[in-house]
């Protein structure tokens, strides 16, 4: 039987009629998983998860009713805890590192009833935008193997994309859900900062860091979300996001005269445009101006660094399963073991943080950036006055070919070009797919909304997919 | 001392000397992208936004934790129930 053509929110339904089994259906894509390692998407397949669903089918067939998400097979990010399981971050540090506990996300996801049936590839710290920079290796992309799968999610947007499971976690700090689900033609949502708790996360960046699924529609995004969201006394950030939107006749989009002046000098211009022009027939489309949104860029790699060199100290050598036998006293156990430990980019940022940290420029890059952070979240607001959501692309272009940017760190970074204002705004973005790139590869459109109307950005990020013949439920 | 000394220091990181050559070169380049924020002008008061108040913060009250075992079970050396690290007072 082929369990890839239900969707989600079919599977559970299925599964809670007792019409298929969850055993079946986790079986079925653990064997998916075991045929496809060569991708590099899944980089540990838990095996106890065949004992959970055999467990689930029997309290299904006792009449208990369960969760949500009873029986359905989902993946986590390999920095998402998961208590007895590794999370090694995707990087040498954390190769070994058993989860003490279980994240926030992940209670939540197994008390609706979800099978985590394995953990997914990613960026060292998610800290990258191809999944180039792994301990597990070079994670591929789902449509063409000699291509990147984006990141720092890949692990996850592949997985989805190539059918080895229906759902899976990401994190996005600056577009690391987002950029991948574009780039392997999925959905991904990051939504408003603060929806879903951080707690077991391994934080990056923890003012802009969020959790969120990668699925193949929109309405299964969704109903994944509402699972995860709601607010944790483990994380004092979270807030009450009930994900209930009033059905509105007339949406207006915006379209940032910025954004569409930095995007006409790349490639994927003209479909976008075109894309665009298909959407004037359902929806009023306005121009906005946003004077400072391609300043974000510079904002994010201010702030995201500055978070992550503290996030990072914690990497001493002592606490977590790596120490660098070279060391002979403490300061050598904390300088070997980080040196042996993180990876090129992961030391870029922790020294770029502490650059701006450090005494004489504080205060012309982290707080000057913080200011420029609180000027572009007016920007937003007042954006949102005038339009329901932003129409803008995921990324500059189609996945670009595995090596073809791994030395050159300004053009990685200039990937998150437009993913990153809706952390540093804190406001829900998702990506949906809308057509295919000269190369062949997908192409991500991507909607936001104003803090807290995450559930109307999916309305109508789910009406804009169904004009390009995308979504599935 | 070299700035990329300093901040290797601030990091606890150590580098060759061409691995040193090879960061001062994106290093350089990645301040020079991040510096276009000097030139933003901004006529209000700069507070920075607020992510978390007083208010959000839970009881302060006394709840079981982890405990020692599970902690120290991803400890590269451990003894006596304690992280073992080598000598710091003599």
């Amino acid at each position: 039987m082929d369990y890839s053509k239900y969707s989600v929110i079919e599977l559970a339904e299925k599964i809670a009629s007792r019409e298929i089994k969850a055993y079946d259906v986790v079986a079925f894509y653990i064997a998916k998983c075991e045929q496809n390692m060569a991708l590099n998407a899944v980089v540990e397949i838990f095996y106890d998860s065949l004992e959970q669903a055999k467990d689930i089918d029997c309290q299904l067939d006792s009449g208990l009713k369960l969760g949500k998400l009873a029986g359905v097979p989902i993946a986590i990010k390999d920095n998402i805890l998961y208590t007895g399981h590794k999370s090694s971050c995707g990087s040498a540090f954390l190769a070994d590192f058993v989860a003490p506990y279980s994240a926030t996300i992940v209670k939540k996801l197994l008390s609706a009833g979800a099978v985590i049936i394995g953990r997914t590839n990613m960026d060292e710290f998610a800290m990258g935008g191809s999944t180039e920079n792994s301990i597990h290796g070079v994670c591929h992309n789902a449509v063409n193997n000699d291509y990147v799968a984006g990141g720092s999610s890949g692990g996850s947007a592949v997985a989805v994309a190539a059918g080895l499971v229906p759902c899976a976690i990401g994190t996005d700090t600056g577009g690391s859900i987002r950029q991948p689900a574009s780039f392997n033609g999925v959905v991904g949502i990051k939504p408003t900062y603060g929806t879903v708790s951080r707690y077991g996360i391994v934080a990056y960046a923890s003012s802009l860091d969020q959790a969120s699924p990668l699925t193949k529609s929109v309405a299964e995004c969704k109903y994944v979300l509402e699972v995860l969201a709601g607010k944790d006394e483990n994380d004092a950030t979270t807030i009450e996001n009930e994900l209930i939107a009033d059905k509105k006749d007339k949406i207006k989009l915006g379209v940032c005269k910025q954004i569409m002046e930095a995007y006409a000098k790349m490639p994927q211009y003209a479909d976008f445009s075109k894309a665009l022009d298909k959407l004037r027939d359902k929806y009023e489309i306005i121009a906005v101006d946003m004077p400072h949104i391609t300043n974000t860029l510079a904002c994010y790699y201010i702030i995201a660094p500055a978070e992550a060199t503290s996030n990072l100290a914690r990497f001493d050598g002592i606490k977590y399963t790596a120490r660098s036998a070279k060391a002979t006293d403490l300061e050598s156990v904390y300088v070997e073991s980080r040196s042996e430990g993180f990876g090129k980019e992961v030391k870029r940022r922790i020294m770029l943080g502490n650059y701006v940290l450090s005494s004489g420029y504080f205060d012309a890059y982290y707080n000057k950036a913080k200011r420029v952070q609180k000027l572009i979240r007016k920007e937003f607001d007042n954006t949102f006055d005038c339009c329901d959501a932003l129409v803008l692309p995921t990324t500059p272009g189609e996945a670009f070919a595995i090596g073809e940017k791994i030395g050159d760190p300004i053009a990685m970074y200039m990937e998150d070009l437009f993913t990153v204002p809706a952390n540093i705004a804190g406001v829900p973005a998702i990506s949906v797919p809308y057509g295919v790139g000269q190369k062949g590869l997908p192409l991500g459109m991507q909607l936001m909304a104003r803090s807290k109307n995450d559930a109307l950005l999916c309305d109508i990020a789910s009406s804009v997919a169904e004009t390009f013949g995308g979504e599935k439920c | 001392m070299t700035y990329i000394d300093h901040l290797e220091y601030l990091s606890k990181l150590s580098f060759t000397d061409e691995e040193k050559v090879d960061f001062d070169k994106d290093f350089s380049r990645i301040i020079a992208f991040v510096d276009e924020i000097k030139a933003i002008e901004i006529e209000e008061d700069g507070q920075a936004p607020v992510t978390v108040t007083m208010a959000d913060l839970r009881a302060d009250e006394i709840k079981d934790s982890l405990g020692v075992d599970k902690i120290l079970a991803n400890a590269p050396r451990e003894k006596d129930g304690c992280f073992l690290t080598p000598l710091v007072v003599e």
